[in-house]
Parts: C-alpha cells; sequence; structure tokens
C-alpha cells in the first residue's frame, strides 16, 4: 500500500536514515501538536512516529544502507523500531464462533451481537497505520445471523455497521471483502455503499469464474463505476497461490489469511535502470540482485525486530487466541517505476517502441519482473514461513509524494486498449503474488452497459490476470494508487480544511504528483478516434 | 454481386471494417463487423463510403473469408458476448450472416449474434436469418413515409420497415429500436408524438429505446454542417417518451 503518514511541516521527506541524524526530536513533535491541520488522533499517530524513529534503525550493511540513500530501495518510511507486522488479518470467523477471552466477547447469538463483535475486534488489530486494514469477509462473518433479523432492521444494522466503521476508522486502507458466494449480505451491502458513498471501507468481490453468479458481479461492477470500487480478484488463480486462504488488505495487498505481512519494501525500477545506465543485460545481470540481496536483508532485519524485539507474537490477544498465527506471515516486495525504467531504457538504447504498445518493449518488461521474481525466490529469510522463507512479489501502487508511475502500470493517460493491456498483464500477474492494481478506466458508454465491462473482466480472468480495479469517468470517488479519496476532499486539501479521513492529505497529494486525471478512459468513441477500426 | 453467395462451400463476405470491442452495439463487449454496401442513402449516413456494394470509393473495404473472420474472432472471443453485424446494410449480404451465425453459434454456445440492420429489406430475408441471430436493433428513421422517403435518398420504403417492425417484435428479436434526432429533421416535436405512436402501435412498451444524437463527423451533407441538437430536445423527447409508457431508456450525451 505505500502509507507515509504525510505531516504538514515535512513535503519532500528524506530516507529514514538520514532523517535519524539530523532531526531535532522536540521541535519535530512541537511542530506536530502546533499543526492547525491535523486532526488529535492524526497528532497522536504522529507523534508515535517521531518518539518511535528517535531510536536507531536496526542495523544494516553499508551496502543496503547506500541503496537507500540513493532512493533505489526504501521501507516506505515503516519507522525504526516496528512493533507490529505491517498488515494483519485476523481469523474473524473465530470470534463469530467463539468470541473472545481478552475482549470478553461471548460468541454472538444474533446480528446485533455480531456485528458488535466485530466493531470491537476491529478497534483492536493494530497495523502499520494503526487501524486495521483488513476486515474479514463480511458475507461469511454475518451470513449464520441472517435470520435473526427482520429485513428491514437486517438493511438498517448493516448501514449503521457500515457507517460506524467510516466514522470510527477513516482511513481508505481499511479494508473489507466481499466472499464469492451469493448471499443477500452482499448483495445489500452493494446497495448501501451506494447509498452512503463512502471511502471507506475499501472493498473487493472475490471473484470465481465458476461459480460466482453473473448478476451479482455485474451489480458491483456498477458500484465500481460509480464508486471506484470493489475491486475485483480472480479467487480461483489467487486461492492457488495461497492454499492456506488469503485476504485482500490495505491498497491491493493479497496476503496470506490468519496472518499477514511484516514489511514492505520497495524498489525503484527506474532507479535500478539509471543507475546501469539502461544497459538491460547489466540491469538484469548486476542490478536486479544486488537490489533483491539488500532488500532480503532489510526485510530480515525488521522481520525479526517484530518477532524478537517487540514481543508482539508473544502477547498480542491475536496471536493468543489464534486469530493469527505466525507461521503464516510473510514479507512484500514491492516493486513500482517499471514505466519510467522502460521509458529511460528506451531513451539510452534508441529503442523507439512505447511500453504497452511495442512487443519489444514489453518483453523487457516481462524480463525484468521474470528476473526479479526469480531472483526473490533465492533469498530465504527467516521467519517467512507464510511463503516458504520467500519474500512475496507486489505491484506496488504508490504513495502520495510519488512522481513514477505506481507498479507495472502503463504510465497514466497512455493505457493501451483492454485486450492488448490484458495480454500484457496477465503475463506477468504469473510472477506476482502479494497483489497490484493496474486501473481501467471507462467512460459513459459503461453506465448503459455493464454487462461490456464484465466481458472485459471475464476474458482478462481468463487470460491469467489475478486482479482487476475498474474505475470511470463518472465516478464519483477517485481512486489514487489503491484507495479513494472523495473529489469533495480534494478541495478541501487545496483550500488547507482538516479532512477527516487520514488518506484525504495523501490521496490530494497523489492526485497533484501523479496527473491521475489523465488516465485514459474506454469506450467505442475513444476506439474509433484513436483509429482503432482495423481491418484484417 | 457475387461474390459473398456461396460458391461450393466457400462463403466470403465484403467487409468495412472490423470493431473489436464495442460496448454501444448490443449487450455486453460486442466485436463488431461492418459489411460493405447500403440500400439506402441517409442524408446523414456518417459513414458514405460504405454504400458502393462493391466496395468503389473505401480504401479500407476487404474481401474476408468466412474461416479468416472466424480466427479474427476466436483472438477476442473471451471478452464479447457476441457479435454485431453492422454496414452498410448488413443484411445485403445476409447468406453470409447465415452461415456465420450458425458457425459462430455451434463453435460458442451462449454468445450471440446481433444484426444493425434499417430493416428496410425483404421479410423473407429476416425470417430466413432469425434461425441463428438472436437480435436486431433497427433504427426508425422517420415515423412516416413522406419523411422517411426524404431521410432514404428517396429510396426507404415505410410500409416494409413498419411490416417488419412488427414482425421482429412478434418473434421477440428487438434488442433496441433507435431514434436518430437529426438537426432540422427529426428534432421537432411533431415527429416525436409520431415516433410514440409508432411505437405505441407496433412494439412492446418495455422495449429498450436508444436515443442517437445526431454528431457532425464523416457527413457529406453541407445542410447538416455545423448544426447540432440541443439537449434540451433530446431531455423532451425522453420526457415524451416516458410519459408514455417507454421507461427502458438509452441515451449518451
Amino acid at each position: 500500500m505505500g502509507v507515509k503518514r504525510v505531516i504538514s511541516y515535512e513535503k519532500e521527506p528524506t530516507t529514514s536514515q538520514q532523517a535519524k541524524f539530523t532531526e531535532n526530536i522536540a521541535e519535530k513533535a512541537l511542530n506536530i501538536i502546533r499543526s492547525r491541520n491535523l486532526t488529535y488522533h492524526q497528532k497522536l499517530r504522529a507523534l508515535a512516529k517521531v518518539a518511535e524513529d528517535s531510536i536507531p534503525y536496526p542495523e544494516l550493511s553499508d551496502h543496503t544502507l547506500k541503496l537507500m540513500m540513493e532512493g533505489v530501495l526504501n521501507d516506505l518510511y515503516e519507522g525504526h523500531a516496528p512493533y507490529r507486522p505491517r498488515y494483519i488479518l485476523p481469523d474473524y470467523m473465530k470470534l463469530i464462533e467463539n468470541g473472545s477471552k481478552f475482549l470478553e466477547i461471548e460468541p454472538p447469538r444474533n446480528m446485533y451481537d455480531a456485528i458488535g463483535a466485530l466493531i470491537s475486534m476491529y478497534a483492536n488489530v493494530p497495523s502499520i497505520t494503526s487501524y486495521p486494514v483488513y476486515l474479514g469477509d463480511i458475507d461469511e462473518l454475518l451470513q449464520p445471523f441472517v435470520k435473526t433479523v427482520s429485513s428491514s432492521e437486517l438493511v438498517n444494522l448493516l448501514t449503521m455497521f457500515w457507517k460506524t466503521i467510516d466514522r470510527i476508522l477513516p482511513d481508505a486502507f481499511v479494508h473489507a471483502n466481499l466472499s464469492p458466494n451469493d448471499n443477500i449480505i452482499t448483495r445489500k451491502l452493494l446497495d448501501i455503499e451506494l447509498k452512503v458513498k463512502q471511502v471507506v471501507p475499501n472493498l473487493t468481490l472475490k471473484f470465481d469464474l465458476d461459480h460466482t453468479p453473473r448478476d451479482l458481479v455485474v451489480k458491483a461492477i456498477v458500484n465500481a463505476l460509480h464508486l471506484s470500487k470493489p475491486y475485483l480478484v480472480n479467487d480461483i488463480l489467487v486461492k492457488k497461490d495461497w492454499p492456506q486462504g488469503y485476504g485482500v488488505a490495505s491498497c491491493y495487498n493479497i496476503l496470506p489469511y490468519a496472518g499477514g505481512s511484516f514489511t514492505l519494501i520497495r524498489v525503484n525500477l527506474y532507479k535500478i535502470a539509471s543507475k546501469y545506465n539502461g544497459d538491460i543485460d547489466l540491469i538484469l545481470r548486476d542490478g536486479i540482485p544486488e537490489v533483491v540481496k539488500a532488500a532480503a536483508e532489510l526485510v530480515e532485519a525488521r522481520a525479526s525486530f517484530i518477532v524478537e524485539e517487540s514481543g508482539f507474537f508473544e502477547t498480542s490477544f491475536l496471536i493468543n487466541e489464534e486469530f493469527i498465527y505466525e507461521n503464516n506471515f510473510t514479507a512484500m516486495f514491492g516493486v513500482y517505476a517499471l514505466a519510467e525504467a522502460l521509458e529511460y531504457i528506451a531513451k539510452v538504447n534508441e529503442l523507439k517502441g512505447e511500453y504497452g504498445y511495442d512487443e519489444e518493449i514489453n518483453k523487457i518488461a516481462i524480463d525484468i519482473i521474470e528476473r526479479l521474481y526469480n531472483e526473490v525466490e533465492k533469498h530465504h529469510i527467516r521467519y517467512l514461513k507464510a511463503s516458504n522463507g520467500k519474500m512475496v512479489l507486489h505491484s506496488q501502487a504508490g504513495i502520495s509524494t510519488d512522481k513514477e508511475t505506481p507498479g507495472i502500470r502503463v504510465k497514466y493517460g497512455r493505457e493501451p486498449h483492454p485486450y492488448n493491456y490484458v495480454e500484457l498483464l496477465s503475463v506477468m500477474h504469473k510472477y506476482i503474488k502479494a497483489g497490484t492494481s493496474e486501473i481501467f478506466t471507462f467512460n459513459q458508454t459503461a453506465r448503459h452497459n455493464p454487462e461490456a465491462v464484465y466481458d472485459i473482466v471475464v476474458g482478462a480472468f481468463k487470460k491469467g490476470m489475478k486482479f482487476f480495479s475498474i474505475t470511470s469517468t463518472f465516478s464519483e470517488f477517485i481512486r489514487v494508487t489503491g484507495y479513494l479519496i472523495k473529489k469533495e476532499d480534494l478541495e478541501k486539501f487545496r483550500k488547507g480544511e482538516i479532512a477527516r479521513h487520514d488518506t484525504a492529505y495523501l490521496g490530494a497529494e497523489a492526485v497533484i504528483n501523479q496527473k491521475v486525471y489523465s488516465r485514459r478512459p474506454l469506450g467505442l468513441n475513444e476506439l474509433l478516434k484513436l483509429g482503432f477500426r482495423v481491418t484484417q | 454481386m457475387k461474390r459473398y453467395d456461396k460458391a461450393g462451400n466457400n462463403y466470403k463476405a465484403l467487409i468495412a471494417g472490423i470493431v473489436p470491442s464495442s460496448f454501444v452495439d448490443g449487450p455486453g463487449n460486442r466485436l463488431v463487423i461492418f459489411l460493405q454496401g447500403c440500400n439506402l442513402r441517409c442524408i446523414y449516413c456518417q459513414n458514405p463510403e460504405t454504400w458502393d456494394l462493391t466496395g468503389k470509393g473505401n480504401p479500407l473495404c476487404i474481401e474476408i473469408s468466412l474461416e479468416e473472420l472466424l480466427k479474427v474472432i476466436n483472438k477476442y472471443i473471451d471478452f464479447i458476448s457476441g457479435v454485431t453485424f453492422s454496414g452498410g446494410e448488413p443484411l445485403l449480404q445476409w447468406k453470409f450472416i447465415k452461415e456465420f451465425s450458425r458457425r459462430f453459434k455451434n463453435l460458442y454456445s451462449g454468445k450471440t449474434i446481433i444484426v444493425d440492420s434499417n430493416i428496410d429489406v425483404e421479410s423473407s430475408i429476416l425470417i430466413n436469418v432469425s434461425k441463428y441471430v438472436d437480435y436486431f436493433t433497427p433504427d426508425i428513421k422517420a415515423p412516416n413515409p413522406e419523411l422517411y422517403r426524404r431521410i432514404t435518398g428517396g429510396l426507404g420504403d415505410f410500409t416494409r420497415l413498419i411490416n417488419n417492425l412488427r414482425l421482429l417484435n412478434s418473434m421477440g428479436k428487438i434488442y433496441e429500436v433507435r431514434l436518430p434526432v437529426i438537426p432540422t429533421v427529426t428534432d421537432n416535436e411533431r415527429v416525436f408524438n409520431e415516433w410514440i405512436n409508432i411505437l405505441k402501435e407496433h412494439v412492446n412498451n418495455n422495449i429498450r429505446v436508444r436515443i442517437v444524437k445526431f454528431r457532425p463527423h464523416g457527413v457529406i451533407n453541407n445542410f447538416l454542417k455545423d448544426k447540432t441538437v440541443g439537449e434540451d430536445v433530446v431531455k423532451s423527447l425522453i420526457n415524451m417518451l416516458k410519459t408514455n409508457g417507454f421507461t427502458n431508456i438509452v441515451y449518451l450525451s
């Protein structure tokens, strides 16, 4: 996901390493306290971060530190002394079945109990943002209690549940999932989503090509065209990646169920390309192994600190009551700025083609991702037991200060026709287990024909794409990197007002930095204008 | 024009182009095949290069065999709900459409065939291809014989159009009816009222009605240059349709 808690005084954040030596902690803290555009809780978390970062960073080799200084590799400002895993995906079904001793929650007997239990638990699940980044397959959790309330009560309760989540967890990285099964909860929640129009929670529908009914998926697509969510996951393929079960957390991180990810580090592929002067052979031979080795060291240092120093896995009720297992944790190796890397490589090598359009350039992209995957597989890291000791590849959606293109996406505004984009992405998705989120933007023609979008999603999933993110030219929300912001919050940011959602700041900044508005919509008129009327 | 008739087992079509992805030519995402040749000469036609039956004047026009066409479609088949034939007037090559659709349906069960026809053709043709064609998307270019004749360049047969509209409606073969709103020609309330009467008389009122607003690109007629239809005009047509019980209306502004 890549959350840097952007604080107003820190527009161009330096790396954590540099910051360690230069910052004056007291001054930083006072600046936060004096800030006029942070809420109380936002200040509290920012202050905690200052305290954490006053502790020396886990020990790293000079080589790894150098790569971090150069911006090739970074830890997404996770903090110097991690005291909880970055992403935690609890087994909430256990709460439904057994309740929780620590939270003094009895096993729920009806819909009221169940929703109360979940809200209570959410408030006690930490993450890098301090909010829970995963809320479970909501429909599966609540389905057992449908018959305990009338149908109008059900809608009222679900609406209250949804509004409460947004008000007490005001962070667009808070992510709910819907199972691939058809049921009344999923259908009602999709209706409620259109009514309440909240960016929180972020939402994913697991789409099983063989079992999820067509009309349910079309209903979800109608929502996605208006709200840019839910996001669709290819359940059949992703289940193969994570046989122990999976959830979608934060901004499109696909992670083991009843576990999660210790950390997310990421590499800037453009920086690797430029460091090796665009020489593709050298990038593949030396550049990638170099950075993967450093990343492995960084991940090991951070994961070890959480397990050995912080005591999280010894003391958390999540562990004690088996909502999570240490064995179900992994770590994510994020990549971004592939588009810029390829642009640079093309320029240096005087290649005419463009990423997304030219076969030669696309082949280089695939080679890079494949090489990264193979290299990552060579490094065994203690504690990453959910993935055989290996880091898992993630197409990282960027952070607000990025000027580069997220993950493996083609540049904004230059997206190729979906057929061609799908063909390219499906090859790369093979290697990416921990989530990615290329955005497909549709125009007005999709509003009257959401089945057409369904067709494209089905085609994409059949070709091997694992994830599909939909937005439209008429969506009320803007999908930024992997989360959503309201257009009105963008205005608030511009005026310098306080926004209730933490992510509003990040979003506004990202919209400005990443030219999000220039995404290319897809529809017949555009295709005709592009001369897409082909004769064979 | 023998080229697209049956020659041994070898069916060929004269096509003006293929659009691999369209969201506005029937249900779902569709591959659209534009067939060359038209029997009408509509004054607002946006692709007059598809008129000539031999493809003269259309450098993009090519002849393609049924097998070749199926191969092209197979590349995209996972992404589409089906194939739409447009034109020109696609039913001028109805034998090709019929054989293509038969083969296509055998290969891909569940996928649909739509024909975007002016339905100003022999009724027997419609009946003949209906065996394999799922739906038609006829347009009612004008609601009375005089205007229809004028709009179609003097070639249209209004009685035939209405008979065929009734025929397709009775067979349940209409996906949507299209009403083209053309500046100075069909953009007035008198025409709107007549249109609604035609719809009320000849088709079910749950029919999907698409309003197609004239857009001035590709048009050869000078009198339409720089002319547009106001949004308020379209809105009044929508309101009139709704008041008369036609609620399934599609319009892209």
